[in-house]
């Protein structure tokens, strides 16, 4: 058939248009707008444009760029653990184990509960007084005295990505899992009469097969990652010492907590232009690799 | 027509989406409370169930949030058309939700009686500029909590009179094997941590800022954050603290695994409570905060918290009928158990009194001393300034003084 | 053979492993959830509760003026319409604008790719306006409205995987169907939409799931019981000051109970749609 000229069926692309502009477009202008002026969010005194001094600030403003480490340390972390952790279950959830059904059907548990519910869940387990993990560990042997995980400067950012590997590598596992269980049959045979070994046969071929749906993971966690607010904000709201505070708490915490919506759009919009930057270097490494 | 029906369809989707409910005929009231121990949900739940049998015509919608919210979601709610009616003010905001018009002044209207009868106290941190902008609904500080039990066992039978005194008393606990950490305090990145900050600096005879309200901190807190730095340092002092919020503290306490600890009053019943609790009455001391030796005696910061009638409210009559309701004596003398009335005559009375006479006595010196944390109106940002700095320097990333002058640096360059 | 053997067993306690890192936290969150309280503040843990005790539950799922068990189960309520509502109206725009971007490629695939960008912005980069615009057409704490929002988050999802779903609808079949006559309308009625059915059901379910769950802008735009999500009042009920672990447990579990009951019964559905978007690229 011809692709016909499409003027045609314009009108069946304009409802989706008419809600992407007035709840996606037109705040997004506003935000733009909102960032070159003062404005206050109750507005009981009359905002006025103030040019770039926001922006020029939030480069100043050492919490804001130490909160864009956290969520960019947050994203790389987690988006890594999360692939290689759900590959390697995908991979053995692959091969003919008795028993092997029965953990493939608990394997979306993880995923669906509901990150509010996780944040809450690792929160008791971390509890340093009555939660789980450290009465374990601590009738293992394995710690003397009970740690304290969110309170500690150095081991909460690390316990709140624990978190989120947790829930998150199944989503991984099940769509790498997906795409390895439609790998034809013959493609294996086929290398072992050629005389690969499992080794070869797994990167020459097996790897390239899953890479394609790997790939969508990896966008769908990354875009996820690097806007993470909830899990955060519920299980330690930022602290200790501002330690696990990430650029969409901060942005919050600016335009809704000190009532600056000014300011807070400029941040939002950095944070925008930085995730668009991590996901372009993403790309550019993904379609080297593919040359 | 096909066209036309697809726009039918989304006009549909767009109309049901944006069309609003009907407005209700009888008087309805929005009150935002918090979610605490006292007065706890319950108890609230049940006055309101109260007012509204004694007033068919009012219903009460009660909904409670975390103090960590409470601020954001009265201010959000107040931005928008549909905000709360009468609303849960902690002292500290007095001067921020007065000076941006969003609590009604209600002075003139403040029946004679709660004008004679309640706390002097009470009435300091509800009035800003001599306007009255709420009705005080509980006087509280953080009490100095201790085991007695503990303290015997080490050969103490008196209570500690100086801060020296206390820390002590700790290291004896602890080379004793008493208990592994005698203190443990609430100073999770949260308003907590300032209020057990700010009970030391009272005990230290500092101030936050100078008469003309310049912050001073970075010179009057530093021995305070070294002390508490020490604490931690030596050993004395949990360091889950850091993670801690009152709850938290109350049930490590509870549990005989700390000898001292700073909470409000509500924790002295639940902690010789045996459903909530492994001590007994006996066990559990209660006292104001003593001072630095040399420097004062006693100290306390307050914590007290209002009820206004926020000024968009569409029924500002009934909302104040509800919180005078709240308050009023009759109903915070029986709700006593957790919470001490704001009514002079309460603390006289031998019901109220019966069985917690150290708590109360605590109470009359403490409402008599106490003083307030900054009252400005930018306190909220302020105090997360502090918050993160104090923590690091407990944490040992800045020293006391390093983490104080970031923090003023911080708070001068506010709006 | 013997290291076949070896590697075999490996296998399988890394199953055994696997299988507990799976179940473990969340069984833990049950245990919690009918324990006493007593025995979740023992040191160290009794893991075994010594009685059932379903009280939590209980208090959540009773309701009474202003008690737990309303705010709960309004939550519930107002979490289902803001889902159903806010995945019914993204369908319903997307399906025909997705079956356009995949029959008539052109320059309408920018806004497409207009969409699909929209996924990567953070919701903090619009929060601000939306609330302003909520404020100012008195939408604050309306499920409607709520579900309205929602659709920043599926909107761009939806057409995205439909998209890639209709790419996989031969359109021969629907070639066969302008031959015989049919305008657009009927082609998309009677020949695509049946075909996509199934694939409409998987991206219907993803994007309950993905309602569901949000949390940012209902802990923003609501406030009262009557629009208030589930994941905001079980935050509310776990934050700070209160230490009644049981019944934290007991709202988280059945918070997660809809979707984890859902997704394990739809698992090869669900994953089938993920997949579906990117294998062929």
């Amino acid at each position: 058939m011809s692709r016909k000229r499409t003027g045609n069926y314009f009108y069946m692309i304009i409802p989706m248009i008419l809600i992407m502009g007035i709840i996606i477009g037109w705040p997004l202008v506003q935000t733009v707008i909102f960032s070159f002026t003062n404005s206050g969010l109750l507005d009981t005194e009359p905002a006025s444009f103030v040019g770039l001094k926001n922006f020029i600030s939030a480069f100043k403003n050492s919490g804001f760029l130490s909160s864009l480490k956290v969520s960019g340390l947050f994203a790389l972390v987690v988006v890594t653990s999360e692939v290689i952790i759900g590959t390697a279950v995908a991979l053995l959830l692959n091969e003919p184990l008795k028993g092997v059904r029965l953990v493939r059907a608990f394997l979306i548990l993880p995923w669906a509960v509901p990150t509010v519910v996780n944040a809450i869940m690792w929160r008791l387990i971390y509890n340093p007084e009555y939660g789980a993990l450290n009465s374990l560990l601590y009738q293992l042997g394995l710690i003397d005295k009970y740690v304290s995980w969110l309170g500690s400067a150095d081991k909460a950012l690390g316990s709140i990505m624990f978190a989120d590997v947790w829930k998150n590598f199944s989503l991984v596992a099940m769509i790498v899992l997906a795409s390895l269980q439609s790998l034809p049959e013959q493609q294996i045979e086929a290398a072992k009469i050629d005389g690969a070994n499992g080794w070869q046969r797994f990167i020459y071929i097996t790897m390239p097969y899953i890479i394609p749906s790997l790939q969508v993971a990896m966008v769908l966690r990354i875009i996820e990652a690097v806007k993470v607010f909830d899990i955060i904000y519920v299980m330690t709201k930022g602290g200790p010492a501002n330690k696990t505070r990430s650029a969409s708490i901060f942005v919050y915490q600016e335009a809704f907590t000190n009532s600056r919506i000014g300011s807070g759009s400029a941040f939002a919009i950095i944070v925008v232009a930085f995730i668009i930057l991590l996901i372009l270097v993403y790309m550019r490494a993904l379609n080297r690799q593919k040359r | 027509m096909k066209r036309i029906s697809v726009l039918l369809v989304l006009a549909i989707c767009l109309l049901t989406a944006v069309s609003v409910f009907a407005a209700d005929e009888t008087v309805e009231l929005r009150f935002l409370g918090m979610a605490q121990a006292a007065y706890s949900e319950e108890n609230v739940n049940d006055m309101t169930a109260d007012f509204m049998a004694a007033h068919p015509n009012i219903k009460v919608q009660t909904e409670f949030v975390p103090y960590e919210e409470l601020r954001n979601k009265t201010m959000l709610a107040y931005g928008s058309n549909s905000p709360y009616d009468a609303v849960l003010v902690d002292d500290i905001w007095f001067a921020e939700y007065a000076s941006k018009g969003m609590i009604k002044d209600i002075t003139a209207e403040i029946p004679q009686e709660y004008k004679d009868g309640v706390l002097g106290g009470g009435w300091n941190f509800v009035t800003k500029n001599d306007q009255v902008f709420g009705l005080p609904w509980f006087l509280d500080t953080m009490f100095l909590f201790y085991n007695k039990s503990m303290l015997s066992e080490a050969g103490y039978e008196e209570a500690p009179k100086s801060i020296e005194e206390m820390v002590e008393m700790a290291k004896a606990l602890k080379e004793k094997g008493v208990v592994e950490y005698p203190f443990v305090f609430s100073m999770a990145q949260a308003e907590a941590l300032i209020c057990v900050y700010s009970n030391f600096m009272e005990a230290y005879g500092k101030d936050y800022q100078d008469a003309d309200g310049n912050w001073i901190v970075q010179e009057s807190g530093v021995d305070v954050l070294e002390f508490l730095i020490s604490l931690k340092d030596e050993g004395l002092l949990n360091p889950n603290s850091l993670e801690y919020l009152e709850e938290d503290v109350r049930r490590v306490f509870s549990a005989g695994d700390a000898a001292f600890t700073l909470n409000w009053g509500y924790m002295y019943a639940m902690a010789s409570d045996p459903a909530e609790s492994s001590l007994t009455a006996d066990q559990v001391g209660v006292m104001v905060l003593p001072g630095k030796e040399g420097v004062r005696e006693n100290a306390a910061m307050s914590g007290s918290m209002g009820l206004s009638v926020i000024s968009k409210s569409a029924h500002p009559e009934e909302a104040l009928e509800y919180i005078l309701y709240l308050t009023n004596k009759k109903l915070q003398d029986t709700y006593s158990n957790l919470q001490l009335p704001v009514w002079t005559a309460s603390y006289d009375d031998p019901a109220i009194i019966e069985g917690r006479e150290d708590l109360v006595a605590a109470a009359k010196l403490a409402f008599d001393i106490m003083n307030a944390r900054p009252s400005v109106p930018n306190y909220q940002e302020a105090s997360a300034i502090l918050q993160e700095s104090i923590q690091s320097a407990l944490y040992g990333d800045a020293s006391a003084q390093d983490a104080l002058n970031a923090a003023v640096e911080q708070m001068n360059a506010l709006q | 053979m013997k290291k076949l053997r070896f590697s075999r067993i490996l296998q399988y306690f890394a199953l055994v492993v696997l299988m507990v890192y799976i179940i473990a936290p969340f069984l833990w969150l049950v245990i919690m959830s009918i324990s006493s309280s007593t025995d979740l503040t023992s040191k160290p843990l009794h893991w075994i509760p010594r009685q059932l005790d379903i009280s939590s539950f209980k208090e959540l799922l009773t309701m009474g003026v202003n008690s737990r068990g309303e705010m709960f189960l309004n939550a519930l309520r107002n979490s289902l319409t803001t889902a159903v509502t806010a995945v019914t109206i993204s369908l319903l725009v997307t399906v025909p604008a997705a079956w356009v971007f995949s029959r008539y490629k052109g320059r309408k695939n920018l806004i497409l790719a207009a969409a699909i960008f929209t996924f990567m912005l953070p919701p903090v980069a619009y929060c601000i306006p939306l609330y302003k615009m909520l404020v100012r057409f008195n939408l604050m704490d309306n499920s409607l409205a709520l579900a309205l929002v929602y659709c920043t988050i599926i909107l761009p999802f939806c057409v995205w995987l439909i998209k890639e779903n209709i790419d996989d609808i031969p359109l021969e079949l629907e070639e066969a169907a302008i031959i015989d006559g049919a305008g657009v309308w009927d082609r998309l009625m009677k020949v695509v939409i049946p075909l996509l059915l199934p694939a409409l059901g998987t991206v219907a379910l993803m994007a309950l799931i993905m309602a569901w769950d949000e949390y940012f802008y209902a802990m923003l735009f609501t406030s009262s019981k009557s629009a208030m999500t589930l994941p905001v009042v079980i935050s509310n009920l776990a934050s700070g000051r209160q230490s009644n672990y049981n019944l934290i447990a007991a709202g988280g579990v059945l918070a997660s109970a809809p979707p984890v009951i859902i997704g394990m019964i739809c698992q090869k559905a669900l994953v089938k749609g993920l997949v579906s978007g990117g294998v062929k690229e």
